[in-house]
């Protein structure tokens, strides 16, 4: 109707785009204008900030005794430092990491694919045992360790002592208070608080195989285990390699929450540093001199630091998918 | 039928094997629930009954004479009530007046380029919670419309460019490039973007992230169908993004949407990094129950309490929305 008085009033040339807009033009317009902030942020905060990432390794920045700024570039002083920090007799942080991720990946990293074959096949309770594994992924961190550092300061040495009938020094103490097993139960606490995101991504790939091939294998005869060795696994086996591989840096990038456990400030807390923690703090602290007597790399240092990581992950990554690929278990 | 019932009687056969992940699962069970009962039962607490009378297992007792808490009240009589640990909280988690603010240096001294956060401002709870609120929502909405927008463009605008986008995100993802904080946190501080939330908003402005690859995958497998007939009807291209594009993925971005708004709820670490001076409820509760429960006359169960309000608003979400936020993930994205 509308279009009928217009056409009336006046004639087509009013809706008739100009010649040089034409549909594949118009096209070309939209989707440049579309891109072109979510480019722009890709090109300022990605690729420029690598670069200057890169460029921050090789700088070195001091500040003189009156309050100035000086900033030099030199090949290896940062690299220097780096490793005397990394190569101190205190710095226990490349081991923690390791001890980190590996024992979080042999436990809850593969806990997490038997848990999910059980949620999957939907066994007796799977629905309130996915809900179970999930929540932690939810709920705050600080919620859990608030708790979970009752129970071993409280809960535990109390019922410990009452069964046992142990008083004063005989007694056990708080467990977090030994500085000897601090780590270990921020690591128990890692791994317990590990499924969530596994269980849905393993979940979900095994939901994806298809029912026939189960269906057979079951008129074969095979049981649980059968089933999920010979079927389940061979056919999820890309969803590990590929989840191996993307976790694979958080070997030196994952801070297993020492800040939420004991603060900033407790001394201890920088004693038990992983890799990724001492990146973590360095940069929250902010400084371009390196400060609290040796404990933080300055900012520059940490840039050095981030690219030799890279530089070790890289290639690791690589040779690990090649490896992954290439001795995996076979579908056929 | 036959079939369907063999299925279902295999799968409830309990052999050695299931019987030991079911026996391992129900100890996780009972001793996450045990974590979560004892954390709500415990924030109801009086404090001396906690912290003086070592009951640690017991209800609340609001009645016993002995967990008056002169501390925490001027009335000699007072015995606290349920929710005494709770209004508590609500009082405290302000920032007091005077209390010291981080002096973020990055190269960049705050004071100077920053002279609004000399002082930290006095502000209520609820200001806490609605800005907490604005940011989780904001950013998680961002974060799922530009992957969304882009991952369109990328696959269904067939130009060398479009292939640039998804390699670019490949690279994003499968390259560990570690150590960039301190370069972009800088960068922010040069732009004076640091520490403000519109900072916040933009860095995560971000496509190059799993969510591209999984809508552009959604994207791709869907016809050009509606697009065309949406043209040929004379909507712009920009209408047809908006109005039936965008829309046949909403269920997709609305899972999208409530996992990012639960994380940042949630989130403190990148806070005390990027926005070391605004406070959000996960990190305020962070400061006061890590750092600082003095604030909280160190009582342990206000110090419970104070984290336990962190939950709510998830709980509460995570009970509505219980199968879109547990429901709908596969590798390489989500199901609608």
């Amino acid at each position: 109707m509308n279009n009928e008085m217009t056409n009336n009033t006046q004639p087509e040339k009013v809706y008739a785009a100009p010649k040089f807009l034409t549909r594949k033009t118009k096209r070309l317009i939209f989707y440049t204008l579309m891109i072109a902030l979510p480019f722009l942020q890709f090109l300022l905060f990605y690729v420029y900030v690598h670069i200057d990432s890169f460029a921050m390794a090789f700088r070195v920045e001091t500040i003189d005794h009156n309050g100035l700024l000086h900033r030099y570039y030199s090949w290896d002083e940062n690299f220097k430092a780096v490793f005397a920090y990394l190569k101190a007799d205190e710095y226990i942080g490349i081991g923690n990491s390791l001890r980190n991720y590996f024992i979080g990946f042999f436990t809850s990293g593969i806990l997490s694919i038997f848990f999910s074959y059980y949620v999957y096949k939907k066994f007796i309770g799977s629905g309130v045992f996915k809900v179970f594994l999930y929540l932690p992924s939810i709920i705050s961190a600080i919620i859990l360790v608030v708790v979970y550092k009752e129970i071993l300061n409280r809960i535990i040495p109390t019922a410990y002592n009452e069964i046992l009938g142990l008083e004063g020094d005989q007694g056990m103490n708080a467990l977090l208070n030994s500085d000897k097993d601090k780590y270990t139960w921020v690591l128990a606490y890692s791994i317990f608080m590990g499924f969530g995101g596994h269980i849905l991504m393993y979940t979900g790939a095994m939901s994806g195989i298809n029912e026939s091939v189960v269906e057979s294998a079951q008129l074969d005869g095979v049981n649980a285990f059968q089933e999920f060795w010979y079927i389940t696994l061979p056919l999820i086996y890309p969803t590990f390699v590929t989840f191996t591989i993307t976790g694979i840096a958080a070997i030196f990038t994952a801070h297993p929450n020492l800040h939420t456990f004991f603060g900033m400030a407790d001394p201890f807390t920088y004693k038990i540093h992983t890799l990724g923690f001492t990146i973590f703090a360095s940069v929250r602290e902010g400084s371009i001199i390196t400060t609290k007597a040796g404990n933080l790399l300055s900012l520059t240092q940490v840039s050095a630091l981030g690219l030799l990581i890279s530089a070790v992950m890289l290639p690791t990554t690589l040779i690990l998918k090649k490896v992954m690929t290439k001795y995996g278990p076979s579908t056929d | 039928m036959e079939k369907t019932f063999k299925v279902k009687k295999t799968n409830r056969n309990l052999n050695p094997f299931v019987i030991f992940l079911l026996v391992m699962l129900i100890l996780y069970s009972a001793i996450f629930s045990f974590l979560i009962i004892f954390g709500t039962i415990n924030s109801f607490k009086p404090y001396l009954q906690y912290d003086r009378e070592l009951d640690y297992l017991g209800l609340p007792n609001y009645d016993n004479p002995l967990y008056t808490d002169p501390r925490m009240s001027k009335n000699p009589v007072y015995f606290p009530h349920a929710f005494y640990n709770y209004e508590k909280v609500i009082q405290k988690i302000p920032a007091p007046e005077g209390e010291p603010v981080v002096r973020y240096y990055a190269g960049f001294n705050l004071d100077d380029i920053m002279p609004k956060y000399k002082d930290n401002p006095n502000t209520s709870f609820f200001k806490i919670v609605g800005q907490s609120f604005f940011y989780a929502i904001v950013g998680a909405v961002i974060i799922a419309i530009v992957p969304a927008v882009v991952g369109y463009l990328a696959a269904k605008y067939p130009y060398k460019f479009s292939s640039l986008l998804y390699s670019i995100t490949l690279f994003v993802i499968a390259v560990p490039l570690v150590g960039a904080d301190p370069a972009r946190v800088r960068f922010m501080s040069q732009l004076y973007l640091f520490d403000t939330m519109i900072g916040d908003f933009i860095v995560n402005f971000t496509f190059t992230n799993v969510y591209f690859l999984v809508f552009y995958a959604y994207y791709q497998g869907m016809s050009g169908t509606y697009a065309e007939a949406a043209e040929i009807d004379g909507a712009s291209q920009l209408r047809t993004l908006v109005s039936i594009i965008l829309p046949l993925a909403v269920k997709m971005m609305g899972t999208v949407i409530l996992i990012f708004f639960i994380n940042r709820w949630n989130s403190y670490n990148w806070q005390m990094i990027y926005l070391p001076n605004t406070w959000m409820i996960a990190y305020r509760i962070y400061s006061i129950t890590s750092v600082n429960p003095q604030i909280l006359n160190n009582s342990t169960p206000t110090v419970i309490a104070a984290a336990m309000i962190l939950a709510i608003p998830i709980l509460i979400l995570f009970i509505i929305f219980k199968d879109k936020i547990m429901g709908n993930i596969s590798m390489g994205g989500l199901k609608e």
